[in-house]
Parts: C-alpha cells; structure tokens; sequence
C-alpha cells in the first residue's frame, strides 16, 4: 500500500552555517552556507526544487555542492544559476529581470538512491571587500516540491528560521586575498585582477597576494607578510617577486617540498598604500604547472603580521587580518593550438599573452624565449613573431567542444 | 524566467521516476503515461 504524504513525518529546510543560525564575519572572508533538511522519518529525499532568497544584494556566490548522490553541476543538476557560471554577484538580476528577488535556485533529481535529514546543498559566499558594514544579511529557504522515495506523491517541506549572516569589519584591520594570474598584474595598486581558473601543463602561473586596510583608517599599509600555501605535486615556484610597492625588507622563501612559501612580504615608506577600497600588490610567486591536475592555493598569518603607516601593529591572526579564500587553477594539457591558457578557446586572452611575448621576444634566442612564452611560440622556432601571429590568426575564434 | 520552486513538470516527471523504482506503476504505465504527456505537448 502506498503511504500518503500526509502520513510522513513533516520535512523542515532551514538555512544554516554549520547548524547555527546566525554568524558573524568581516569583509573578505569566506561562509559556507547549509540547505539543511530535517523532520524525515526514514524517507529519502529523491527529487528537489527551492530557492534561496537574500535580503539585500552583494555578496559573491563562489559555487555550490549537492550533497551525493545528487550530482552537482551535471546530469539533473537545473539549478540557476548553474555551476558552470558562477562566481557571480548576488544582484536582483542575476538572472536578467532587474527588480525581482534577490534569490537563486536549485533544482535536482538523484538518478539513484536519495538523501535523508542533514544538509541537502552547500553553498560557498564570499563577503567582498567593501560590503557595507555593520549589515545583516537575512537568508529565507523557500521550499517548492519534493519528491521522497516513500510516496509517489510531492510535498512541499515546511520553512525553518532565517539565517542571519551579520557582517562587522570592527577588529579586522587588514584584509588579504590572493590571485592567481596569467601575466604579473599592472598597476600595482588599486583594483583586484580577476583571477584564472585554468592554466597549460608547462605554462607559467603567478600567484599575486593582495591587501588592503579596511578599518576605515586612511594610513595605509606599512609593511607584512603572509604564508601563501599551494600543491607542490601540480605546480612548482620558482622564484618570488616583492613587486614595486613593498620592497624594503623584503622577506620571503620557498620550500616547494612542503608547497609553502613562508612569510612573503616587505614594507614601504609610502603612506596611504592599500587604503580600502584600493588593494596593493604584497607580493608574487612565480610558478610553474609541472603536472596535470588541480592546484590550490590558500593564504595563511606570515610569521611578522601587519603593521600600518600610523604605527599600529603587529597586527596579526584572523581577528586583526582578515584572509580571503583560497584560489584553485585546473592544469591541463595543451588541447589545441593557440590556446595558451587552456581555457579551451583561443581568444583575447591567448592574444594578450602573444603580444606581451612578442614585445619580449629577441629573434636570436637571446636571451631565450621565457617560460611564460613558449606557449605562444606556435611555430616552436624559438621566438614569437609575425610566423606565430599568423597562426594565431587563423586559430582566433576556435572553441573546443 | 524559469522559476523552479513552481517547475511542477519536472517535479512530477521525478514522480513518475519515483513511482516506476517502487513498483507502484507498471513500466507500461509509465510509458503510457510518458506517451500522453507528449501528446498533450505536441497539440500545444
């Protein structure tokens, strides 16, 4: 006999971070974001709609992760936006309709077996640098339909509580983050590059540390340092690169055996370096994509810490320096010719790192053709020129399938 | 604009997935049912 929907036990999807409902953060830093499902018997949950609806705009949506065996990005993931396209900005248009809820969606079906109480989905929010603070930031859970494996009917879970996210930047006085890039970001100071997520097997990745004071003071950061840690079995540093802004004592060194670069940094005599919502060039680390494979790299308290052009510091640890989330760049093998950058398409990307080379470039070989150009030397004659352009050129446009 | 929290066709394809796994239907009733459904969207 088929058990009626009203017979189960009642569903409840709440919104939580890690079962709380409430925390607080500071710019900058990281929240992971549980669709939690609770109130089920022995049912399992087998078919899935709702929304999550935000009550004011802004914050980043890094991506997000079904809980197994539902699929997270493919087969009957519809969820919207999808995987593939995210990050993106929480905004009231995210999906094209300027003035409509500020929400987005999820949508799945397990192709086998289903999921009971715990969390259905994870959502990964980053704060931004320069969202408004103090702010409070409610999170509703709006159920549509679910399909449980005990009856052919749909039901729609009740809601829990709001979560509220309270963002505070009082205590953080710095705020770092890194990017990983295809070329050394220019200028120095002032916007953050958008970072890479893809990079060729052999190709070279710079990994940039950025900071920015974020107290509200305007004096500017004077010196620091921070640990950046990455995997030493897909890539390989080989040298660091203190830029032009944090030069004085400079400090910084590389034990690609235990993939850690240890208290990257310097200080200037500049004032009013990094001061929000500016960001300043700490230091780069040069790197190699040695092995096919994903790299992460993550930011961690250098040894000395911070301290500002007004005196202040050490300022040190995750209430002072607020440290931004980690970075990970698949590496893979070059899939066609042009495409410098293995994002599986030659475009202006490919083109602005052919014509960086080329201005680099001696026909000679000398000095040689650097590693971050090999790459664009599509005829593998040793230098980039008009012969590599020409290929370029007729490559321009391509995207794999 | 798709708006999943209302998406009912999804949801009760998923059922009818659902009901075929449990036995509650028959696979020719599903295919039957599958049949009807693309007619009624073909004469749309």
């Amino acid at each position: 006999m088929v058990a009626s929907a009203e017979l189960s036990a009642a569903p409840i999807l709440t919104a939580t971070s890690n079962g709380a409902g409430a925390l607080s953060v500071t710019p900058g830093q990281t929240v992971d974001l549980h669709i939690d499902l609770s109130g089920l018997a022995a049912e399992l949950t087998v078919s899935a709609g709702y929304e999550v609806r935000f009550s004011v705009a802004g914050l980043g949506y890094q991506s997000y992760v079904w809980t197994l065996p539902f699929a997270s990005g493919a087969g009957d993931d519809l969820s919207d936006p999808v995987l593939a396209s995210l990050p993106a900005v929480i905004a009231d248009d995210l999906f094209g309709s300027a003035g409509s809820l500020i929400d987005v969606h999820f949508d799945n079906f397990a192709s086998s077996g289903g999921v009971g109480n715990g969390t259905l989905t994870t959502l990964t929010l980053e704060v931004p640098i320069g969202f408004p603070t103090p702010s409070a930031v409610v999170v509703d859970v709006v159920p549509g339909e679910f399909v449980f494996d005990d009856s052919p009917f749909a039901e729609t879970p009740a809601t829990g509580p709001s979560f509220v996210l309270n963002v505070d930047s009082a205590g953080a006085v710095v705020a770092a983050t890194l990017r990983a890039v295809q070329t050394p970001t220019s200028p120095e100071r002032g916007m953050l590059p958008d970072g890479i997520t893809t990079a060729c097997f052999g190709g070279r990745v710079y990994v940039e540390a950025w900071v920015s004071q974020i107290d509200g003071g305007a004096a500017g950061i004077a010196a620091g340092s921070l640990d950046l840690l990455f995997e030493n079995a897909v890539t390989t540093a080989d040298a660091i690169d203190h830029g032009g802004i944090f030069q004085g004592a400079a400090t910084g060194t590389i034990d690609n055996a235990a993939g850690l670069i240890d208290d990257l940094g310097g200080a200037t005599t500049t004032p009013g370096v990094g001061v929000t919502p500016e960001w300043a060039l700490l230091g780069r680390v040069v790197m190699s994509a040695t092995a096919v494979g994903t790299a992460t790299f993550t930011l961690a308290h250098g040894g000395v810490g911070f301290s500002l052009a007004d005196g202040q510091g050490p300022l040190n640890g995750d209430s002072l320096v607020s440290l931004g989330q980690g970075q990970s760049v698949t590496v893979t093998q070059v899939q066609q010719i042009g495409d410098t950058d293995c994002d599986q398409d030659v475009d202006l990307d490919d083109f602005a790192r052919f014509h960086a080379c080329a201005d680099a470039s001696d026909p000679l070989g000398d000095p040689p053709l650097p590693t971050e150009c090999t790459l664009v030397d599509l005829d593998s004659d040793g230098d980039v020129d008009r012969h590599d352009f020409a290929i370029l050129q007729v490559r321009f446009g391509i995207a794999s399938d | 604009m798709m708006t999943y929290v209302t998406n009912r066709t999804r949801r009760a394809y998923d059922r009818l997935v659902v009901s075929l796994r449990a036995g509650w239907i028959c696979g020719a009733a599903f295919q039957d049912i599958l049949d009807s459904s693309a007619r009624v969207l073909a004469n749309r």
